[in-house]
């Protein structure tokens, strides 16, 4: 489904990704994980058409598509989904409009028709609830005067409704209390299917509990330097990054 | 209209024009108190920039001859645009000249409506000054108006209706009609009125209006004026307000139309208590000025005003906000704050934005704050990361921008109407009927 290949990143000049290799079927849940600087963001906001990162070298198709040709608006039409690790506050925006216009862009380019309000409204009521989100926050400004743990329950709120083939979920954990993480990773596990993908960008292990992924890879310095099945995100999480990276130059 | 021309005009037209001998009197002042000055010039500080050349000339006819019939029926589809109907009974004028079958001169309970001319010609008296040294274009209203309208509430009197007031420029070039509209409000009394301005037409033309307003103590007036012109219009209009205590005012502008347009307004909070909140939102795009000039006195202690403009700037627009406080001596326990926040669409697009403040009291609670930006690069990827076009994100945060204002005018239908007028200047697709 993604296949990403020697991929070289620079933003405001810097390296950030040197050389990266990732492969990602259908079915499959991968996790990043990594120190701070390795870049994880840098990678998910590549995939999700940021364009003042500066793609050096390298190639990335997505369901056989060359998606550094691709508009972010197209990237997310063709199925792929960006959950912010800082989502945006967009006052006078409302959520609920963001959320037809967006589910209505996927449709159109599906060339399916726009859906109409009451469907809509049904479709979003279920999934509020599972997302434990309160109804007034619908028509709130997108994000406006959401907490962190909001916010990001806000953007796996939006994955639920577009369906994406492909998930990249930035730290989506970071700022979660236990119990907003169990809403959260209930969220992602509902979407979980054969012909779907996600990647699971993360610090920490204690999501990787609650949606076990298939693949861990670990990012350092631009570079996957150790992949594995989930074991390995338990071993991260009691050995730490440094391990790691001993055992990367070692080799 | 060159100065010596516009004499000429006058010698020819003052015979014609109404009024009593007093009026008549007041408009040779007013010319030439115009006269004496000419037109404003940029050397100075209050047209630093905005040139009337265009007025100046231009061959304009400052008294037009009524429209012909036929303008009637286009009157009366402009008219429905605005979603106006006969329950609106919404009083009209094209080129300057009240439309047959307007509902002046009917006065319900406590309010008293009067054309301008048949107030003129009645030596009725309103609390309205006619004087305009140092004001050339209000004096060349004074002194070649034709009609206007003249309202009067009575002491605690409240008027459930919205009063609308329709100003339509015809297509015919080079009409320059000079309005007038005076508001007296007595005591305890409340009024809303729009005055909106329109016109299709893409030709030549000047509207240069003066508004007039008097609030006795307590009175609330909602005043919402909306300017639609078309794109070669020049517009230049002179607002006077003086409050009295506790009086309230409400203004709210917006400014979409027009090739040329200068709005001065002037609130004098005389006596203690009064207060204003003043909000626009302008709009110039390619080749459109549009310029808010603002003064609010504090002449009195206890008294407050609320100041916030927003201007979107296209292509080659240009805007300008110059919104002045002045805290007057003695004048204690003032609370004045003003805010102009502004968008620039394009690299060419131009704002100058001057906030001030004159303080000559010390206690007092003052503020105010320019900032000029664009669109949110953060925010706009945010949408498309969710399908939305670029053009239509684009449209979607002006959008949001602009909505900060425009959700103040509080009437419903006329805040629908103007978020169509909006939302149809911007790029995208937006699904409009889930804006509103």
């Amino acid at each position: 489904m993604l296949r990403i290949e020697n991929l070289h990143v620079r933003v405001d000049g810097h390296s950030i990704l040197n050389g990266l290799n990732l492969s990602v079927g259908a079915g499959e849940v991968h996790a990043i994980m990594g120190p701070n600087g390795s870049g994880k963001s840098t990678l998910a906001q590549v995939l999700a058409g940021r364009e003042d990162y500066e793609v050096v070298k390298g190639s990335i198709t997505f369901r056989g598509q060359d998606l550094l040709g691709m508009a972010p608006e197209d990237r997310a039409k063709a199925g792929l989904f960006l959950g912010f690790q800082y989502p945006i506050e967009i006052p006078g925006v409302n959520n609920t409009y963001l959320l037809k216009a967006a589910l209505n862009a996927q449709r159109v380019a599906r060339g399916e028709d726009e859906i109409d309000a009451f469907e809509f409204m049904k479709l979003i009521k279920g999934k509020i609830e599972l997302m434990q989100i309160p109804k007034e926050f619908l028509t709130r400004g997108v994000n406006e005067g959401f907490s962190g743990g909001e916010k990001k329950r806000n953007e796996i709120l939006q994955m639920l409704i577009l369906k994406p083939t492909l998930a990249i979920l930035d730290e989506t954990d970071s700022g979660l209390d236990v119990d907003a993480l169990k809403v959260v990773a209930a969220g992602m596990n509902s979407l979980r299917n054969p012909d779907r993908a996600m990647i699971l960008v993360t610090h920490y292990e204690r999501l990787l509990e609650l949606v076990v992924p298939d693949h861990v890879h670990v990012l350092s310095a631009g570079r996957i330097v150790k992949s594995g099945d989930s074991s390995l995100a338990r071993e991260v999480d009691s050995r730490g990054y440094d391990w790691v990276q001993d055992q990367a130059s070692s080799a | 209209m060159t100065q010596e021309y516009l004499q000429d005009q006058f010698r020819i037209r003052l015979k014609d024009l109404p009024g009593t001998a007093a009026i008549r009197a007041a408009r040779e002042n007013a010319m030439s108190s115009f006269n004496a000055v000419g037109y404003p010039t940029r050397k100075l500080e209050d047209w630093r920039y905005t040139d009337l050349k265009p007025l100046a000339t231009g061959e304009f006819d400052p008294v037009p001859d009524s429209p012909p019939k036929d303008a009637a029926v286009r009157t009366q589809q402009l008219i429905e645009e605005l979603g106006l109907n006969s329950e609106d009974s919404p009083i009209v004028f094209v080129d300057g000249h009240p439309v047959a079958g307007n509902q002046m001169s009917t006065s319900q309970d406590g309010l008293k409506i009067l054309s301008l001319a048949e107030a003129w010609d009645s030596a009725e008296e309103f609390a309205a000054d006619n004087e305009f040294n140092g004001r050339p274009l209000a004096a060349l209203n004074m002194a070649f108006a034709v009609n206007g309208v003249c309202l009067r509430v009575a002491d605690g009197t409240q008027i459930d209706q919205p009063i609308h007031l329709v100003f339509i420029a015809s297509e015919r070039p080079y009409v320059a009609p000079q309005p007038r509209i005076i508001i007296d409000l007595g005591s305890d009394s409340t009024l809303r009125i729009v005055e909106h301005f329109i016109g299709k037409g893409e030709c030549s033309a000047w509207t240069n209006v003066v508004t007039q307003i008097s609030q006795q103590p307590r009175s609330e007036l909602i005043l919402y004026r909306l300017q639609e012109h078309g794109r070669a219009h020049l517009h230049t209009e002179l607002l006077t307000a003086k409050l009295a205590e506790d009086a309230k005012l409400k203004l709210g502008y917006l400014d979409l139309g027009g090739k040329l347009v200068r709005n001065d307004i002037q609130v004098d909070l005389a006596k203690p208590g009064a207060s204003c909140e003043l909000f626009g939102l302008f709009m110039p795009a390619d080749g459109q000025h549009i310029d808010n000039h603002i003064r609010v006195d504090h002449t009195a202690p206890r008294t407050v005003s609320h100041e916030t403009f927003r201007g979107i700037i296209g292509d080659r627009g240009h805007g300008v906000f110059n919104g002045k406080v002045v805290v007057h001596r003695n004048a204690q326990k003032i609370d004045a704050t003003q805010s102009s926040d502004n968008l620039l669409l394009s690299d060419h697009a131009e704002i100058d934005t001057k906030p001030e403040l004159e303080i000559y009291a010390d206690d007092v609670k003052c503020s105010h704050g320019a900032t000029i930006g664009q669109l949110d690069e953060n925010q706009l990827f945010y949408l498309r990361s969710r399908g939305v076009d670029n053009e239509t994100a684009r449209g979607l945060l002006t959008f949001a921008f602009a909505n900060d204002i425009l959700q103040r005018f509080d009437l419903p239908k006329l805040r629908e109407h103007v978020i169509r007028r909006v939302l149809n200047q911007l790029p995208g697709r937006q699904q409009w009927d889930e804006l509103l």
